[in-house]
């Protein structure tokens, strides 16, 4: 049954602001008290901010890390001040390559992390200068793809490039552990925190009773990988349970070829009982990539965003019982995690920058190379 | 009797001979016709070259020259290879082994971020402009080394996809001097003789053609008939060797080894081909073009390679053919520092490496260097003409001396206002 709201009534969310970074942002997550933001980067480190509510009677919240703008042009429209701030934290380091995980504790105040050389750690994320209550820095021999926390807070499950997929609890110990066939790429936990869900490099999904010890059901997402020439192209990306743990998510790029990637954004629901392919939506053409990362909000519909060829992007609203998303923007490039704050009514998206690539050598004026970097989008939800 | 014997001959010898007990065998099985000085003297004379050539652009930066927790580093860690204070990247575990036996050049730094014109460039090592179409490497050798003693076709290219022959390579050489492309690593389906014929019948044959070839030839300019008949004539000369094509009968220990993928068993039927004596062996890999998903594709591709690579770097050496082949591996340019939005990386002809080995160049020496962040060469970079004089020079060709005869047009062999590597050169 389709949600009785037409879509035309749909009032389409507000961006309320753009941060700008000086690096590229992996998954960026709200914190369960709402209070911060993190995001794990391309350089070793986490990125956090405190999210500042402004009172009516404006007072500018000092921002220090945020860069000079120059002056709007006289005729230029202004933009309506951001009722909120994202209030850069000194960044949490001691990580190696990206971290392109992170994960809060549902009732903690702590942050788990992951990097692409195996560290899995926890920080107390609240204060100024945290450090680690607990690291593991081979939790993984290499990149680790994904790390997921149950609901209940108990277990964290990450999964990597050795084709391991390892449960902990969230005090460090190891709990359990499954190799797969290939490499893995996602992982999440059924809400009732018993099962997980992972996904490989081939796009074979399975639920695993790591209690038992036991693989429950296999899922076939493998429209989710090709193999081009002597790549293989992965293109699945993320897995989550919806509906109370009745339906498994799998998302990713169905890749029509290898080197460019070129794919389109695929989404597909399967039941969790029978492994039963119930829905596959896919949300463009070959240019725009891979569904990236899924939230789901209170109301019952699902927030994803895609990053395919630079400067494409779209975030997109979808009810699962629905063939088309009810709204689409394609206003951010190259999104590639969206979080939902905890009221529901803000959401941030991480993006990288249109103009961010070309062969050889930019020509800046000052003969500086410059990087990639990757806004953090502000959203704000109609009531 | 011809009291020379082939080179596969020699392969097959030096490899036994290699193994300590098994020396004497080796040297009894070719019945004493050569003394082990002449078949030194020979493996000195009969130079081959193994070219690699990774379609598209192999990252730099996830392979020879990483950086590791740096801006532009990438997700992947280092490790240390066989030469003490170098690293390779995660990726190349099978190469770091082999480190001791490479020459890696770091500072290479080219001009075109262009597929269409790089690779062209690159190939032909971009002389000045002379207004003819320079010959690639493979088609330089062909000319100025010739076959080996094995008469086996002088330039070949196990390649994915379409064979036949490539008389482009040649540029103005002329088409004899192309290459002779097996598609997929596979001979041409009409390779051997067929089954219903005698060999009486098939040498028949081709006394009539020769007959026939000549009358044609009487009444055209030698070019357009020398090149079809050169490739028939090698092509007969392979027949009798077809067996280097046949991975399938090799042990699984082997083709695991190799890879049991497509650039594996390509670069299995390369070093079969090299020790059955062709003089210039190139090996294709397409698909390095990582604009999109840099990081996951290198994942999928380096490692693919680097098993491959570094199998033929170890089977060379232990066969002794390491001593007298200079082998290459390389693209059109490298890929950038930046990370695009799609997590790609895009063309990088600033600062790239290339890696060597074998016959004349410095093994485990790693030449040149880009800066911190990998975004420059450090010092003086080396364009392509200077690799190429580099080539020339490790197998004994003075490129400054020695000059192409184009209609009576002397032409440099390569930029003549470049030098080889001299850091690189034993």
């Amino acid at each position: 049954m389709s949600d009785p709201k037409p879509a035309a009534a749909f009032i389409p969310p507000k961006e309320l602001k753009a941060f700008q970074n000086d690096r590229q942002l992996c998954v960026a997550r709200f914190s369960p008290c709402g209070h911060f933001l993190a995001a794990g980067a391309m350089e070793g480190t986490v990125r956090r901010w405190k999210v500042v509510e402004k009172p009516k009677a404006a007072v500018d919240v000092e921002i220090p890390d945020e860069p000079k703008k120059k002056p709007a042009p006289k005729n230029a429209k202004q933009p309506a001040e951001s009722p909120v701030e994202l209030v850069p934290l000194p960044h949490l380091s001691g990580f190696n390559g990206w971290v392109q995980n992170i994960a809060f504790h549902p009732k903690d105040k702590v942050l788990y992390a992951a990097d692409t050389w195996g560290k899995l750690s926890a920080v107390a994320y609240e204060a100024d200068a945290p450090k680690p209550t607990w690291e593991n820095p081979t939790a993984h021999d290499g990149w680790i793809r994904r790390l997921a926390i149950s609901a209940d807070g108990q277990h964290l499950a990450t999964c990597g490039r050795d084709q391991f997929v390892r449960i902990w609890t969230t005090a460090g110990k190891l709990v359990a552990e499954h190799r797969a066939e290939e490499e893995v790429f996602a992982v999440a936990f059924a809400p009732e925190g018993k099962v997980i869900a992972f996904g490989d490099l081939k796009g074979r999904v399975k639920t695993w009773d790591f209690g038992t010890k036991k693989l429950v059901r296999d899922f076939d997402a493998s429209v989710l990988f090709s193999v081009s020439r002597l790549q293989d192209v992965c293109g699945l990306r993320v897995v989550t349970f919806i509906d109370g743990g009745k339906s498994l998510l799998v998302g990713g790029c169905e890749p029509a070829g290898g080197g460019f990637l070129e794919g389109a954004p695929v989404l597909v629901k399967f039941d969790t009982a029978t492994g039963k392919k119930q829905s596959e939506w896919k949300f463009g053409a070959a240019k725009d990539g891979f569904v990236l990362d899924v939230a789901a909000h209170p109301d019952g519909y699902l927030l994803l965003v895609t990053s395919g060829q630079p400067g494409s992007g779209k975030i997109l609203f979808l009810r699962p019982g629905e063939k088309e998303p009810f709204f689409t923007h394609t206003g951010v490039a190259n999104c590639h995690s969206v979080t939902l704050h905890p009221d529901g009514k803000r959401f941030a998206v991480t993006a990288m920058s249109k103009a961010s690539n070309g062969n050889g050598r930019p020509k800046t004026a000052d003969g500086a190379y410059p990087g990639n970097t990757s806004p953090v989008h502000l959203f704000e939800l109609p009531a | 009797m011809n009291p020379l014997c082939k080179p596969w001959e020699h392969a097959t010898s030096r490899r036994q001979f290699l193994g300590a007990s098994a020396g004497a065998l080796a040297f009894g099985a070719l019945g004493g016709m050569i003394s082990p000085q002449a078949a030194e003297a020979m493996r000195k004379q009969e130079k081959q070259v193994l070219f690699v050539w990774l379609d598209g652009g192999m990252s730099q930066l996830e392979s020879w020259d990483p950086k590791p927790n740096t801006e532009f580093g990438g997700p992947f860690r280092t490790i240390k290879t066989s030469v003490p204070g170098t690293h390779f990247s995660e990726l190349m575990p099978q190469c770091a082994k082999q480190a001791h036996r490479l020459c890696v050049v770091r500072n290479i730094a080219t001009k075109d971020n262009a597929h269409s014109s790089g690779v062209a460039r690159i190939q032909r090592g971009d002389p000045k402009n002379r207004g003819v179409a320079y010959p690639f490497f493979g088609s330089s050798i062909a000319k100025l080394m010739g076959p080996t003693a094995s008469k086996l076709p002088a330039y070949v290219w196990v390649k994915p996809g379409s064979g036949g022959f490539k008389a482009e390579d040649a540029g103005f050489l002329g088409p004899k001097y192309g290459s002779l492309a097996f598609g997929d690593g596979k001979p041409p389906e009409d390779l051997l003789r067929h089954a219903s014929l005698t060999v009486e019948e098939d040498e028949e044959r081709n006394e009539l053609r020769e007959l026939l070839n000549q009358r044609y030839t009487a009444q055209r300019r030698p070019t357009f008939t020398e090149a079809s008949s050169f490739v028939f004539d090698s092509a007969r000369e392979l027949m009798k060797r077809a067996d280097v094509f046949d991975t399938t009968k090799l042990p699984a220990k082997e083709l695991d080894r190799y890879g049991r993928t497509e650039i594996g068993q390509h670069m299995m039927v390369a070093r079969n081909m090299l020790e059955a004596g062709v003089r210039f062996v190139k090996v294709g890999s397409y698909g390095w073009d990582t604009h999109g998903d840099n990081f996951n594709a290198s994942a999928s591709l380096v490692p693919k390679f680097d098993r491959a690579f570094a199998a033929i770097i170890e089977d060379l050496a232990a066969t002794g053919l390491l001593d007298h082949t200079l082998v290459i591996a390389m693209s059109e340019f490298g890929r950038t520092p930046r990370i695009n939005g799609h997590v790609g990386r895009d063309h990088w002809p600033e600062a790239w490496s290339i890696a060597m080995a074998g016959c004349g160049v410095k093994a485990g020496a790693v030449v040149g260097a880009t800066n911190a962040l990998g975004t420059d060469v450090k010092d003086k970079g080396h364009d392509i003409g200077a690799v190429f004089h580099t080539w020339f020079k490790a197998l004994g060709i003075d490129s400054k001396k020695v000059e192409y005869d184009n209609n009576s047009q002397p032409l440099p062999l390569a930029h003549d206002d470049m030098e080889a590597i001299k850091e690189a050169l034993v």
